[in-house]
């Protein structure tokens, strides 16, 4: 191709401090709630519909470069310029910046453990006719360990990865009573996991009656159960009486399943 | 130029219909008295309902290498308000024209087609190196006319579609997100060059202006849409933008007008830097050839900022500034900016006395075909009382 003088055709779609002024904005907007999940690339095709050509074993030395851009951006006090690998500016700043530096540290901490890429699932979901095969090493891993066995643990499934080819992100399933779906997210919790991403395949319904209500209210109740140290899989049910630890307030549960079918959205 | 006042005949220029737009402010404070450079949320809400029951039809929600994100503020505003118009103000090199066109058409579907978007080419090399941008200015306009290009084709082609040119290049892209109409949203350009003229003659829907005298927007309006007319394209709507100081009398605008001229004065003292975009070289040449312009044209606010950003104002009672707004609609003006330098309280005022002059107006013609009164009535510069109500503000503005 041919190349304005300044124009480098590997520098990504946002070649600036543009998505540091985005997430500030969202920040202050929601007083102090946002959050940024950084998704480095896992498909050449995927990347290249938005201009992106840099091979893949280069993506996460951008995105690294990245999160410097960022952090710099939002803590910097005075003007900086910056000439890395990937992006070069002079004299910006200060950035508009978010209201609370420790909410994005852990924003951050999440971004570099993040390495699985969505398009092959909102492929498959959405209706796009190519499954993408799975260029990440998270979709490769999800394969494998589909491959290997259908069923782990408590209530693992890897149906779901099976029927679409494995090049899904997080397309593992749990499956079982709201009981049984609880006690095998707080296996993951006993794992070291402090965060609990459950999307459905009936979203709606899945968010108001599985994720909304029983599953989150099991779990919670739960832990606030349990001694410090003391294991899931021992621990009984917990009194009602027991408080919650989370700060958000817990809706207390719509105890029979009854209920839940009285409150759910009609079908759609 | 003074305007022509005495003939009721409407002349072929002028605009049939306005729409107002004004500015989103996040941080509450005025300009007068800014509050702090980051969302005071309280502020920011009441202060865009506000611009929606003072009967405001778009807010512009600007950018600076160092302000808020447009599109978040404006999908935010959206949220906020029911019928008022988010126009979101973009740099092409800072976002990618996929990546803007699936921002905007989100910001346009939840808001049920209310987007628009203000393309800004870059007019100092300074602000452009800030975020990464070295193109020579020359290019920029290239640049932005491809821009909108991939905007329009991210927004309306059917199959996935590659490109590759000196700017951009990709493979296999789309279809992309739609907008609420499936069509495009309006396109606005801003600029004074000759390739801003040539790239939003051809391209653009909507062409601004900063308020310039009448003579010189009339030409202007002609230069655009010749372009236009050659391009076989529809003649863009034009914005033209005021920085008004109002008041009940004429006399108490003036007075206001020299206390908002003693702060920017005290505030910009080192404007000394000649500007490199020609919309700013132009406000400062004629300020520097007059103070008054037409009916109510004032230029000493561009010069005490070294017109960093549209700072001509429109001075004087309610109905005198609404009828120098009425001689813009003349010249074929149809989007009319106001914004004022005291917050939230110039917007009450524009919405409660200013909006409703101009659009009473407008009323009054199409219901008899001939002007009304206002534009007779205000005379402005041409009637002697107001320039004596100005000597007196400017005499006792220079002793203060």
């Amino acid at each position: 191709m041919t190349s304005a003088p300044t124009f480098d055709s590997t520098l990504p779609p946002s070649a600036s401090p543009q998505v540091e002024f985005m997430l500030a904005t969202l920040d202050q907007l929601t007083e102090g709630r946002a959050v940024v999940h950084l998704i480095t690339g896992g498909s050449d095709v995927e990347q290249a519909r938005q201009g992106d050509y840099l091979p893949k074993d280069r993506r996460y030395a951008r995105t690294s470069e990245y999160v410097d851009v960022l952090r710099k951006s939002w803590t910097e006090a005075a003007p900086f310029s910056y000439e890395g690998e990937f992006y070069k500016f002079e004299d910006f700043g200060p950035g508009f910046a978010p209201t609370d530096e420790r909410a994005w540290e852990k924003a951050f901490d999440y971004a570099a453990r993040a390495g699985q890429s969505a398009e092959a699932f909102r492929a498959l979901f959405l209706g796009k006719s190519k499954v993408i095969a799975a260029e990440s090493a998270g979709a490769q891993r999800q394969q494998e360990y589909a491959t290997a066995h259908e069923s782990y643990d408590r209530a693992s499934w890897s149906g779901i990865i099976r029927a679409t080819g494995g090049a899904g992100a997080a397309s593992t399933a749990l499956v079982g009573s709201y009981e049984t779906v609880a006690a095998a997210i707080l296996d993951q919790v006993d794992a070291g996991a402090s965060i609990v991403s459950i999307r459905g395949f009936d979203t709606l319904n899945d968010v108001v009656d599985c994720a909304g209500t029983f599953s989150r209210w099991y779990a919670r109740r739960s832990l606030t159960a349990r001694p410090p140290g003391s294991a899931a899989t021992s621990s009984a049910t917990p009194p009602a009486s027991a408080a919650p630890t989370s700060s958000r307030p817990t809706t207390p549960p719509p105890a029979p399943r009854a209920n839940a079918a009285e409150t759910a959205p009609a079908a759609r | 130029m003074t305007a022509a006042t005495t003939d009721d005949t409407i002349p072929d220029t002028a605009a049939s219909t306005v729409e107002f737009v004004s500015a989103t402010n996040y941080a509450g404070g005025s300009e007068l008295q800014p509050a702090s450079l980051n969302v005071d949320l309280g502020a920011y809400r009441s202060w865009v309902r506000t611009l929606e029951s003072a009967g405001f039809d778009y807010t512009l929600n600007g950018y600076s290498a160092a302000s808020a994100d447009s599109f978040i503020v404006a999908t935010a505003t959206g949220q906020i308000t029911q019928r008022l118009k988010p126009i979101v103000a973009l740099r092409p090199n800072t976002v990618f024209p996929l990546v803007a066109a699936q921002s905007l058409a989100t910001l346009d579907q939840l808001t049920e087609g209310r987007a628009v978007v203000h393309l800004i080419s870059g007019g100092s090399d300074v602000e452009q190196a800030r975020q990464g941008d070295y193109l020579p200015k020359d290019d920029r306009y290239a640049r932005t006319s491809e821009y909108i290009d991939l905007l329009r084709r991210a927004w309306t082609e059917k199959e996935p579609f590659s490109f590759e040119s000196n700017f951009y290049r990709f493979d296999d892209f789309g279809p992309g997100f739609r907008t609420y109409s499936g069509e495009s949203i309006p396109i606005s350009i801003g600029g004074q060059s000759d390739a801003a003229f040539q790239v939003g003659g051809t391209k653009a829907d909507w062409f601004t202006f900063w308020g310039e005298p009448l003579a010189e927007v009339r030409t202007e309006i002609d230069r655009v849409h010749a372009i236009a007319d050659r391009a076989g394209r529809p003649r863009q709507n034009i914005w033209v933008t005021f920085r008004p100081i109002t008041a009940e009398t004429d006399a108490q605008a003036w007075e206001q007008a020299y206390k908002v001229l003693a702060v920017l004065t005290g505030r910009f003292k080192n404007g000394t830097t000649p500007p490199q975009n020609k919309g700013a070289q132009r406000a400062l040449g004629f300020a520097a050839a007059s103070e008054h312009y037409d009916r109510a044209l004032w230029t000493p606010t561009a010069s005490a900022t070294n017109a960093a950003g549209a700072s001509t104002a429109l001075v004087g009672s309610y109905e005198t500034v609404a009828a120098a707004i009425v001689d813009y609609i003349d010249a074929g003006a149809n989007i009319v900016s106001i914004r004022g330098y005291e917050g939230i309280r110039d917007i009450e005022k524009y919405g409660e006395f200013v909006l409703p002059l101009v659009r009473a107006e407008l009323e009054h013609r199409r219901a008899t075909g001939r002007r009304g009164r206002l534009q007779r009535e205000h005379l402005g510069y041409g009637d002697p009382d107001f320039l004596a109500a100005h000597d007196a503000a400017a005499k006792a503005g220079r002793a203060a």
